[in-house]
């Protein structure tokens, strides 16, 4: 439907900088999600796409228009708040056909569009219904039929399926995939949820503070992060970091990554980077990377080092286990079948050493 | 075993009676007294100049509507107000509300400017007001001669408009209640409402009539009823300003009332004036009520 391009936009409140410099393409058809905690200017960023908020500086394009000025009523663009922001005093028919109301089309075809939507989104009982009478889940599909209605060339949708239950929200977020698919409409999503933005996005955009840390699909994001910043936030649990050095085998004449038993082996051009013998570095290990075993049952394959359970959260199908190490704490993800209690000594395991990826130090970047 | 029970406990029921106590005797000294006595005085023909307090039933109401020359020309005026000073503030009250909610430089300084009125007492209004509007000096007389409109000094306050002028003090007088009262609602009014509204298309105007106007419904109701109610009893300003005239042109029942009381010295019939009136704003809360209660506010 459209491509929306921003070029340097930055945004300004008072002494905050809400979003900057910020540059980004998301593609026509595609379905993007902007991740980020609270108050990192995802939301100021999609208000801004919608001309609800002017940048500071920079240009906005839907393909090759220029809207950085253009009002939101003149943009065709639908939007779907967290808060649904279904008018309170008409009924679920009224609250869809409004927005076609205002663009003055006939009657018929009002009752005509607007029946087509609440069928596809299973919504036909509601029609009579105003919003104070509906579930969190059913005002969400009005909502979301509204936007729908007016077959805009954009949706922009700012966290939608955060106010409805975690049970509902599965299924709300299936639906809609199908549904983007189907309508091919371009659409942004903002989220704080990564387990949506995974799921849903062809594409990732991480925010952190007003700056787009990185855009990737979402493969991309979750094993190569750009920095620590993005590696910290995005996985559950989080990603952990141990800060080694370099130290180079003579003998064997390869360059490996010391942090106390553990001895990994490094590519040397990644050494070359980083300067080479004695530097710091620190390496990312996903906790689902970390195999915990118990000491007695433990062969000499691979490599592994001694720790001390420190917790067990179970989480159903699985546990996460922190593991100390001479004070320091990492986190593994182990099936649940394997019981430990706090303070075993157990044996830690690194599942795959090439997936352990290295940061720098000082910038925190991936080094690559 | 069972404990022994305790004796003089203060209980959350009598520590809610001690609390409350010094409200109760208060409302019924300054209040329910006063108007227990008021209605015993309407049932006599207390007169304080002429040293007589008899009882003598519902003569002193039977008087006031089929014999008294003043009751229905007061009557009328005091409903002509009412309708106008309400209407008026209420009107004024949601314009203002409306500019107030708006974002602007210097937005807190017109704010507290704006609640100014709401701290004059309502005597001080008719005494500004009587210097404003006076003939010989008046800031508006004055006006007139200045814009050439007149040789000489003019009566603004005319048996015609001076009824009108005492609807815009009253209003002048209210609007800042009226005004905060509903700014207070309109910015509750969710911006995601707004935004919405926005991006479907809809005008300012649209946005005013099915975002704003919908939050404000019960809100404009409350200070209708409110303003009817003040308007209805509303004396300080008739007494301050007018004092009933130019000849009896803004003579209410209120006016009435106090004129017979205080003026004239009857106790009796002025008490039974105040009760009529009372039954008047009874009337009209009543009717509020219904009439909200069927337009499902």
């Amino acid at each position: 439907m459209v491509e929306v391009r921003l070029e340097h936009v930055t945004k300004i409140f008072g002494k905050t900088i809400a979003v900057n410099d910020l540059n980004l393409v998301v593609r026509d058809k595609e379905f993007f999600v902007l991740l980020g905690p609270s108050g990192c200017g995802k939301s100021t960023t999609l208000n801004i796409i919608a001309g609800l908020e002017k940048p500071t500086s920079g240009r906005v394009y839907f393909d090759d228009e220029d809207v950085t000025f253009l009002p939101p009523e003149e943009r065709n663009i639908a939007m779907v708040f967290q808060s649904y922001a279904l008018y309170p005093t008409m009924t679920a028919y009224d609250n869809i056909a409004f927005p076609l109301k205002i663009r003055r089309l006939l009657r018929d075809e009002i009752h005509k569009r607007v029946k087509e939507v609440a069928e596809m989104l299973h919504i036909e009982h509601l029609l009579d219904k105003k919003p104070h009478q509906m579930s969190g889940g059913e005002r969400q599909r009005v909502a979301l039929a509204r936007a729908i209605v007016r077959q805009p060339r954009l949706f922009l949708m700012d966290e939608p399926l955060s106010n409805i239950d975690a049970k509902l929200r599965i299924t709300a977020r299936t639906e809609l995939i199908r549904l983007q698919r189907k309508l091919g409409v371009t659409t942004i999503y903002v989220t704080h949820d990564q387990t949506e933005a995974f799921t849903m996005g062809h594409r990732i955009g991480v925010m952190f503070n007003g700056c787009l840390l990185q855009v990737g699909d979402p493969l991309e994001i979750f094993e190569r992060p750009h920095n620590t910043v993005v590696a910290g936030f995005v996985g559950i649990p989080p990603m952990n970091f141990i800060e080694g050095h370099i130290a180079y085998d003579e003998r064997l004449g390869k360059y490996y990554f010391k942090w106390n038993e553990i001895i990994l082996e490094v590519g040397g051009d990644i050494t070359e980077k980083i300067g080479g013998h004695g530097k710091t570095v620190i390496a990312g290990i996903r906790p689902q990377n970390l195999q915990v075993i118990k000491s007695e049952s433990y062969s000499k394959i691979g490599i592994a080092f001694k720790a001390k359970v420190y917790t067990v959260e179970r989480l159903g199908t699985e546990s996460v286990i922190t593991v100390d190490i001479d004070g320091e704490l990492l986190r593994a993800v182990t099936p649940s079948e394997l019981t430990l209690s706090p303070d075993e000594d157990v044996v830690v395991k690194i599942v795959n050493p090439q997936k352990v990826i290295f940061f720098n130090k000082n910038t925190g970047d991936l080094i690559t | 075993m069972a404990q022994p029970f305790p004796k003089r406990k203060l209980t959350d029921e009598r520590f809610a009676i001690i609390l409350l106590l010094p409200l109760i005797i208060a409302l019924f000294a300054l209040n329910l007294y006063p108007m227990a006595y008021s209605f015993w005085l309407s049932l006599t023909n207390t007169d304080v100049s002429r040293g007589i307090s008899k009882f003598i039933g519902f003569i002193n109401y039977y008087n006031l509507v089929f014999k008294d020359p003043y009751f229905w020309h007061s009557l009328r005026v005091s409903l002509q107000f009412t309708l106008e000073a309400s209407l008026l503030a209420v009107a004024l009250s949601l314009t203002f509300a409306l500019i107030l909610n708006e974002s602007f430089k210097g937005r807190r300084i017109i704010r507290t400017i704006a609640i100014l009125p709401w701290a004059f007492s309502t005597y001080a209004v008719a005494s500004l007001a009587r210097y404003l509007f006076a003939r010989s000096y008046g800031l508006f007389s004055s006006l007139y001669v200045y814009l050439g409109l007149s040789d000489t000094p003019v009566e603004v306050v005319t048996s015609e408009s001076a009824i009108h002028i005492l609807a815009l003090l009253f209003a002048w007088n209210y609007v800042p209640l009226g005004a905060f009262f509903l700014l207070a609602q309109l910015q509750i009014i969710p911006l995601d409402l707004y935004n919405q509204a926005r991006i479907d298309g809809a005008s300012a105007i649209r946005r005013l009539k099915v975002v704003t106007l919908p939050f404000l419904r019960r809100p404009i109701a409350i200070i209708l009823l409110l303003f009817t109610v003040f308007s209805v009893v509303e004396t300080t300003l008739i007494i301050g300003f007018t004092g009933g005239g130019p000849g009896k042109a803004t003579q209410t029942l209120t006016y009435w009332a106090y004129a017979k009381t205080f003026m004239d010295y009857e106790y009796g019939y002025g008490a039974a004036i105040s009760w009529f009136l009372i039954l008047i704003a009874m009337a009209l809360g009543v009717l509020y009520y219904y009439v909200l209660n069927k337009l499902k506010l």
